[in-house]
C-alpha cells in the first residue's frame, strides 16, 4: 500500500504545472510598431523578397504551414518553421535550442543563407535610403539605423505576439471556458505523461527531449547534437509549445505528420511509450484546440 | 610692515587651503567607502543569491521522479546567469586587483556544464515521470488489458517499487531490480504481451536513465560551484574587512590630520593675532617714537618714515617715500664716512654712527643713527634706520669743550687750551715764539676795594684793549686771576719789546669803572722758545720770573728773561722755601742796636733787628728775606715773633737800666694792614708788663707813602694807644711834606746813606740839616742811622741831631751781649 499512497500524492502534485499567459505585456510601443514594420519588411532579406512574416504568419499560428521553410531565392530549409507566437516564453529558440534569446534568433535568421541570407551592413545601407531612417531616428534618436536597433525593434514587436486562449481563462478559474470533452482531454493530458514534457507557460518550450524517447523512430536530424556534439544529445530537440498547435500543422521538426490526431497518437507511442485508445486521443486533440488563442490587443 | 604680515598670512592661507581641500577629499573618501560598502553589499548579496539558486539546482537534481514546471528552473538558471554577469560587472568596479572576475568566469564556464546537466535532468526527469506514470497506470489497469497472473503482477509491482528505490544507487537493490527485470523480459517474451514488453522497456529506460543521472550528478558535484561561491563569499568578506580596516585607518588618519591642521591653523591664527597686536604695538611705538625711523627697501629707497622723521626733517612722508635717504645729506661729512656705512650695509651688518643732515629748509642738524638690515624669515628685506637728533648734544659738547678750553669771563683760551696749543702748534713744530707773561699790577687791591665785579669788568676792558693792540696771529690766554700770556710769533727781541710797549700803552688811558678812574699798570715778563725754555713748563717759569723781575723793578715795565734773573729768582725761591720752616726751627734770633743821645752818649733805647741763621743758606740778611716774607704773608708770624721777643728782651734790659726809654721795632705795612695788629701788640705789651710808650714802631718811608690814606688811619690808632711811631730810612722815599705834617709820628730816622757821606758830600750834609730842621719844626725827634766815625758823630751833633745809632756806638748785639754791655756801661763810664 505504501507505493499506492506515494502515487496518490504524486498525482496530487500535478496541479499548477501549466500557468496562464499574461493578458497584456509591457513593451515600448514606438519600438514595437517599428519592429512590426520591419517584421513585414522584405528589404531585410538578401533578395528583398522574404520578410520575417514570410515564414511566420502571425495571424495563423505563427508559422508557414509548410513542411520546411522557404528561404531566399526559393531555397528550401531543412526544418519545419516553429511558431513565432509566444516564442518570447520559450527557454531557447530554434528546434535545437541554439539561440538563447529572441535577439539571437532574429540575428541568425537574417544572416542564415537558407533563411534571409543577408548581412546587416547591407540592411543598414538599404534602410538608410528609405523613410525608415527618420523613423529610426525618431525612435532611437541619434543612433538611428543599426543592427542592434533593428533587432531590438523586431524583438520588441515579437514580445507582443502572445495569444491567450480559452484554456488560459480556464486556468484562471473559469470552469466554463472549456467544454466537458476538453476538460477530459486535459485530464488525460495530465495523466498520460504529456504534461511531463509539455508544461509551463507555453505548455512546452522549456526543455529538451529526445525524439522517440521511449520508442526509437527513424530520423536523419541529429537535433541538439549539432550544437553540443554530446552523444547524449543525439536526436534531442526542444519540446515545442502546444499553443496554437491546431494551426501549426505539419508537425514536428521534420513536418512529417500533418494531422493533429496522428501527431498525438505518434507522440503517445514514441515519447510516452504507451498505446492510447482512439477516444482518449480525440479528447486530447479536443483539449489541444482550446489552446488556440488570439493575439493580445495593442499591436496588430 | 606689510611684507611681514603677508608672509605669515600666507602660511595660514596655505593651511586653510589644505584644510578646505582636505574636507572634500575627506568627503570623497567617505563617499568612496560608502559606495564600496554598498557595492560590497550588492556583491555579497549577489553571491548569496547565487548560492541560494545553486542550492535550488542541487535540490532540483535530487528531486527525481517529480513532475516540474520547468519554467521555474529555467527562470532560476536565467537568474543565475544574469546574477553571474551582474556580479562580474560589480567586481569590475572594486577589488579589480583580486581574481574575482576570473573566478566568476570559471564559475560561468562550470555552470555551462551544470546547465547541460540540468537540461539532461529535465529530459530524463520527464522520462522518469512519464515512466512512473505509465507503470502506475499499467499496474492499475493491466488486468484489463492482459491475462497476467497475480504472481507476475506482483513481480511487476515489486520491480516498480524497487525501481523507485534505485535513486539511492544501492547496489543490492540494483541487483534485485536487474534480476526481476530478467524475469520480466522472459515473461514478456513468453507471453508476447505488448504491455509487459512496454513495462520492460520502460523499466530498462528508467534504470538506464537513473544510472546515467547518477553518473552525471557526480561529475557535476566535482565542479564544486557551490564551494567556489562559498570561498568567494568568505574571501570577499575578508577582503572587504581588510578594506574597511584600511578605510577606517584612513578616515581616522584624515580626521586626525584635519584636527591637527585645524589646531595648527587656530594656533597660527592666534599667533597671528598676537603678532598683529604686537605689530600694532611696535607700529605705534615706531610711529610715536621720538627717534626718526626710516625703513628702506633693498635698493635703499625709502618705504616708511615716522612722524618724528617728518617733524625732524620738514619733509612729509609723500615727499620722501621712494627716494634715497641721501636727500638729507648736507655734504658736510667726509665721503669716507659713508664708505664704512655702505660697506656695513653691503655685508648686512649693523652700522652705528653720526650724520650731519640738512632739513628741507636747509638748516643743518646732527643725528646719531643706527642702521640695521631687516631680516624677515632669514631673508633681508630692507634696512631700518633709527636716528636721534643730537644737535643740542653736539652743541653742548662744543660749549663744554669751549668752556674747557676757554675762560668764562673773558672767553679767552684758558691754561688748558694754551698748553694744548703750545704743545701741538709750537713745541712739535719747533716754531720760534716769544711768550709774554702779563700780570696786572696791584689787581688784588682793586678786587679788595671795588669788589670782584669791578675786577672782572676791568679785566674785560683790559683784554679788549689788549686784543686791539695785538696781531691776529698772536695768541692770548688767561692763565688765571690777572695773569695772561701772549704768544708772539717772533724771536726778535726788539719786536717783542715793541709789542710789549704797545701792551703797556694800552693801559695808559685810565679805565673807568663804577665812576672810578683807575690807573692800571701791568708787568710783562718775556721768555723765548726755544732759546730760553725747551718746554712750556720752563718757558712759563722763566717768563713768570721775568715778569716777577719786572714787578720788582717797579712795575709797569717789561723784562726779558736772562740767566741772572733766573738765578735771582731761584735764590728767592730757596729763601722762601726755607723761610716757611724758619720760625718752627727757631732759626730767627733778635739783635738790638742801641740808640744814644749823641751829646751825652747815654743809651736811650734800642732798635730790634731780626737775624736769620739758616742751615742751608747760612746767614741771610733781612733785606733779602723780609720782602719775601711780606709777599708770602709770613711776615705776620715773623712780625709777631719779633714783637714778642723784642718786648720780652726789653723787659729784661729795662730791669737792668731804668734809663732806657724805648724799644724800636720794625713793622711792615703788611702787618699794619692786619686788622688784629693793634690788639695783638696790645696783648704782647700787657704780657710783658710794658707801656705802649715803651714801644716805638718803625716803618719805612716808602711803605707809608705807598698807601698813605689807609696807613694814616692805622698810625692814628697806634698813636691813640700811645705807641710812638718812627719813619725809617727817611729821605729815600718820596715823602710829601703835606703828608708828613699829618702823620702821627714822633721820630724821623735819617737814612744811613745820607750819614755815610756826610763828611764828604755837601749835598747830603744839607739834606740832613734840612731834615733835622724840619723835624725840629714839626716837633719830631731825629735819629741818625749808621754813624760809624767820630767825624760823623761830631758833625751830626753840631747839626742838632739828637739821637744816633751805628757802629761808632755799638753794633747790634744779642741780648746776652747786650746785658753785659749795659752792665759795663752802668759800671764804668765808657768814653769813645
Amino acid at each position: 500500500m505504501r507505493y499506492l499512497l506515494f502515487l496518490t500524492l504524486f498525482l496530487k502534485l500535478y496541479g499548477g504545472f501549466i500557468t496562464p499567459l499574461p493578458s497584456h505585456v509591457q513593451v515600448n510601443i514606438q519600438k514595437a510598431i517599428l519592429g512590426k514594420a520591419l517584421f513585414f519588411e522584405p528589404m531585410l532579406s538578401k533578395d528583398n523578397k522574404i520578410s520575417c512574416a514570410s515564414c511566420h504568419d502571425v495571424y495563423h499560428g505563427g508559422d508557414d504551414g509548410k513542411k520546411v521553410s522557404i528561404g531566399v531565392n526559393g531555397q528550401k530549409g531543412n526544418i519545419n518553421t516553429p511558431s513565432v507566437l509566444n516564442a518570447v516564453f520559450n527557454f531557447k529558440e530554434y528546434w535545437n535550442g541554439r539561440a538563447k534569446t529572441l535577439k539571437d534568433q532574429v540575428y541568425e535568421s537574417i544572416k542564415n543563407p537558407f533563411e534571409m541570407g543577408n548581412n546587416f551592413k547591407n540592411i543598414v545601407n538599404k534602410i538608410n535610403h528609405t523613410s525608415y531612417k527618420k523613423w529610426f531616428q525618431k525612435v532611437y534618436g541619434e543612433d538611428g539605423v543599426n543592427s542592434k536597433n533593428i533587432i531590438d525593434a523586431i524583438v520588441e514587436y515579437e514580445k507582443t505576439l502572445i495569444t491567450p486562449s480559452r484554456f488560459d481563462r480556464f486556468l484562471k478559474g473559469d470552469e466554463k471556458a472549456l467544454t466537458k470533452t476538453e476538460k477530459e482531454g486535459f485530464l488525460l493530458f495530465k495523466t498520460k505523461g504529456c504534461i511531463a514534457c509539455h508544461n509551463g507557460k507555453n505548455i512546452g518550450g522549456n526543455m529538451y527531449s529526445k525524439y522517440g524517447a521511449i520508442l526509437r523512430t527513424q530520423d536523419n536530424n541529429l537535433g541538439r547534437y549539432n550544437v553540443t556534439k554530446d552523444e547524449r544529445d543525439k536526436y534531442v530537440f526542444k519540446v515545442p509549445s502546444l499553443r496554437n498547435v491546431a494551426l501549426t500543422a505539419p508537425y514536428f521538426h521534420n513536418g512529417s505528420i500533418s494531422s493533429l490526431k496522428q501527431a498525438v497518437y505518434f507522440m503517445s507511442l514514441t515519447q510516452t511509450g504507451r498505446v492510447m485508445k482512439e477516444d482518449e486521443v480525440d479528447k486530447i486533440v479536443s483539449f489541444l484546440h482550446s489552446l488556440t488563442g488570439n493575439l493580445i490587443r495593442g499591436v496588430k | 610692515m606689510l611684507f611681514i604680515k603677508k608672509k605669515s598670512f600666507d602660511t595660514i592661507t596655505k593651511l586653510l587651503l589644505v584644510f578646505i581641500l582636505a574636507i572634500p577629499s575627506g568627503f570623497m573618501i567617505f563617499y568612496t567607502i560608502n559606495k564600496n560598502i554598498r557595492l560590497f553589499n550588492r556583491q555579497s548579496h549577489a553571491i548569496y543569491e547565487l548560492e541560494l539558486l545553486y542550492k535550488d539546482f542541487k535540490y532540483f537534481t535530487t528531486q527525481k521522479g517529480l513532475l516540474h514546471n520547468y519554467d521555474i528552473i529555467n527562470k532560476k538558471m536565467e537568474n543565475f546567469q544574469n546574477s553571474l554577469q551582474n556580479l562580474k560587472l560589480l567586481f569590475k568596479k572594486n577589488f579589480e586587483n583580486k581574481d574575482y572576475v576570473a573566478r566568476l568566469d570559471k564559475i560561468s564556464n562550470d555552470f555551462l556544464l551544470q546547465e547541460q546537466f540540468i537540461e539532461h535532468i529535465k529530459s530524463n526527469n520527464s522520462i522518469i515521470v512519464n515512466t512512473f506514470d505509465y507503470l502506475y497506470d499499467l499496474n492499475k489497469n493491466i488486468k484489463k488489458y492482459s491475462k497476467i497472473d497475480d504472481n507476475d503482477l506482483n513481480l511487476l509491482r515489486n520491480t516498480l517499487y524497487l525501481s523507485m528505490q534505485t535513486y539511492t544507487n544501492d547496489a543490492q537493490i540494483l541487483d534485485k531490480v536487474y534480476s526481476s527485470l530478467d524475469k520480466i523480459k522472459l515473461l514478456s517474451k513468453k507471453d508476447d504481451d505488448k504491455y509487459i514488453r512496454f513495462f520492460y522497456q520502460h523499466e530498462v529506460l528508467l534504470l538506464k536513465t537513473i544510472a546515467s543521472m547518477h553518473k552525471e550528478s557526480k561529475k557535476v558535484d566535482n565542479l564544486n560551484i557551490y564551494r567556489q561561491l562559498k570561498s568567494m563569499d568568505s574571501d570577499l568578506l575578508k577582503d572587504f574587512s581588510d578594506y574597511l580596516d584600511i578605510s577606517q585607518n584612513l578616515m581616522f588618519g584624515l580626521v586626525l590630520f584635519l584636527v591637527g591642521l585645524l589646531i595648527t591653523i587656530l594656533y597660527l591664527h592666534r599667533g597671528l593675532i598676537k603678532r598683529k597686536n604686537d605689530l600694532n604695538a611696535y607700529k605705534y611705538a615706531i610711529e610715536n617714537s621720538d627717534n626718526s625711523i626710516v625703513i628702506t627697501d633693498l635698493n635703499k629707497n625709502i618705504i616708511y618714515v615716522n612722524e618724528a622723521f617728518e617733524k625732524e626733517t620738514g619733509y612729509s612722508k609723500e615727499e620722501v617715500i621712494g627716494k634715497n635717504p641721501r636727500v638729507l645729506k648736507a655734504n658736510l661729512l667726509n665721503p669716507s664716512h659713508y664708505v664704512s656705512l655702505n660697506e656695513a650695509l653691503r655685508t648686512f651688518q649693523k652700522w652705528e654712527g653720526e650724520f650731519i643732515n640738512k632739513r628741507k629748509d636747509g638748516s643743518i642738524y646732527y643725528e646719531k643713527a643706527s642702521i640695521s638690515p631687516m631680516f624677515v624669515n632669514g631673508k633681508i628685506t630692507g634696512y631700518i634706520a633709527i636716528k636721534l637728533n643730537i644737535t643740542k648734544y653736539i652743541e653742548q659738547q662744543r660749549k663744554i669743550k669751549f668752556l674747557a678750553f676757554h675762560d668764562r669771563l673773558t672767553s679767552l683760551p684758558n691754561r688748558h687750551f694754551f698748553e694744548e696749543y703750545f704743545n701741538r702748534k709750537i713745541l712739535s713744530q719747533k716754531q720760534e715764539v716769544a711768550l709774554l707773561y702779563i700780570d696786572l699790577d696791584h689787581f688784588k687791591n682793586i678786587n679788595d676795594t671795588l669788589g670782584h665785579q669791578a675786577g672782572d669788568e676791568l679785566l674785560k676792558i683790559f683784554i679788549k684793549r689788549l686784543k686791539n693792540r695785538l696781531s691776529k696771529d698772536d695768541l692770548i690766554a688767561r692763565l688765571g686771576g690777572d695773569e695772561f700770556v701772549v704768544i708772539v710769533h717772533t724771536s726778535n727781541r726788539e719786536e717783542v719789546v715793541k709789542v710789549s710797549m704797545r701792551i703797556l700803552d694800552a693801559l695808559k688811558k685810565p679805565i673807568v669803572i663804577q665812576s672810578h678812574k683807575l690807573n692800571i699798570t701791568t708787568s710783562i715778563g718775556v721768555a723765548f722758545f726755544p732759546s730760553d725754555g725747551k718746554n712750556l713748563e720752563e718757558l712759563l717759569k722763566y717768563a713768570d720770573m721775568a715778569m716777577y723781575k719786572a714787578k720788582s723793578q717797579g712795575r709797569n715795565g717789561v723784562q726779558l728773561f736772562s740767566q741772572n734773573i733766573s738765578n735771582e729768582i731761584s735764590e728767592r725761591m730757596m729763601i722762601e722755601q726755607e723761610l716757611r720752616k724758619a720760625l718752627e726751627h727757631e732759626e730767627f734770633y733778635m739783635v738790638y742796636q742801641p740808640k744814644y743821645n749823641i751829646k751825652t752818649k747815654d743809651v736811650i733805647g734800642f732798635e730790634a733787628l731780626i737775624r736769620w741763621e739758616n742751615e742751608k743758606l747760612g746767614f741771610v740778611p733781612p733785606d733779602k728775606f723780609i720782602s719775601i716774607a711780606e709777599e708770602t704773608g709770613l711776615i705776620d708770624d715773623i712780625g709777631y715773633f719779633v714783637f714778642a721777643q723784642a718786648c720780652k728782651d726789653f723787659q729784661t734790659l729795662k730791669a737792668i737800666n731804668t734809663n732806657i726809654k724805648h724799644m724800636a721795632i720794625n713793622v711792615s705795612t703788611v702787618q699794619l694792614q692786619q686788622k688784629s695788629f693793634i690788639q695783638d701788640i696790645n696783648k704782647i705789651i700787657k704780657k710783658f708788663n710794658l707801656k705802649s710808650s715803651d714801644i716805638e714802631i718803625e716803618m719805612t718811608e716808602t711803605y707809608i707813602m705807598k698807601n698813605i690814606e689807609k696807613n694814616i688811619q692805622t698810625l692814628e690808632s697806634l698813636k691813640k694807644y700811645g705807641y710812638k711811631i718812627a719813619i725809617d730810612d727817611f729821605g729815600t722815599g718820596y715823602s710829601s711834606f703835606a703828608y708828613l705834617k699829618q702823620l702821627p709820628i714822633s721820630t724821623l730816622k735819617i737814612d744811613k746813606s745820607f750819614v755815610d757821606d756826610i763828611c764828604v758830600d755837601n749835598k747830603d750834609k744839607q739834606i740832613i740839616e734840612t731834615i733835622v730842621a724840619l723835624a725840629e719844626h714839626l716837633g719830631f725827634d731825629t735819629v741818625a742811622e749808621g754813624i760809624e766815625t767820630r767825624e760823623q758823630k761830631l758833625l751830626l751833633e753840631k747839626m742838632g741831631c739828637k739821637i744816633g745809632q751805628g757802629y761808632f756806638f755799638s753794633k747790634p748785639l744779642k741780648i746776652e751781649d747786650l746785658v753785659e754791655y749795659i752792665w759795663h756801661e752802668e759800671k764804668e763810664e765808657v768814653c769813645v
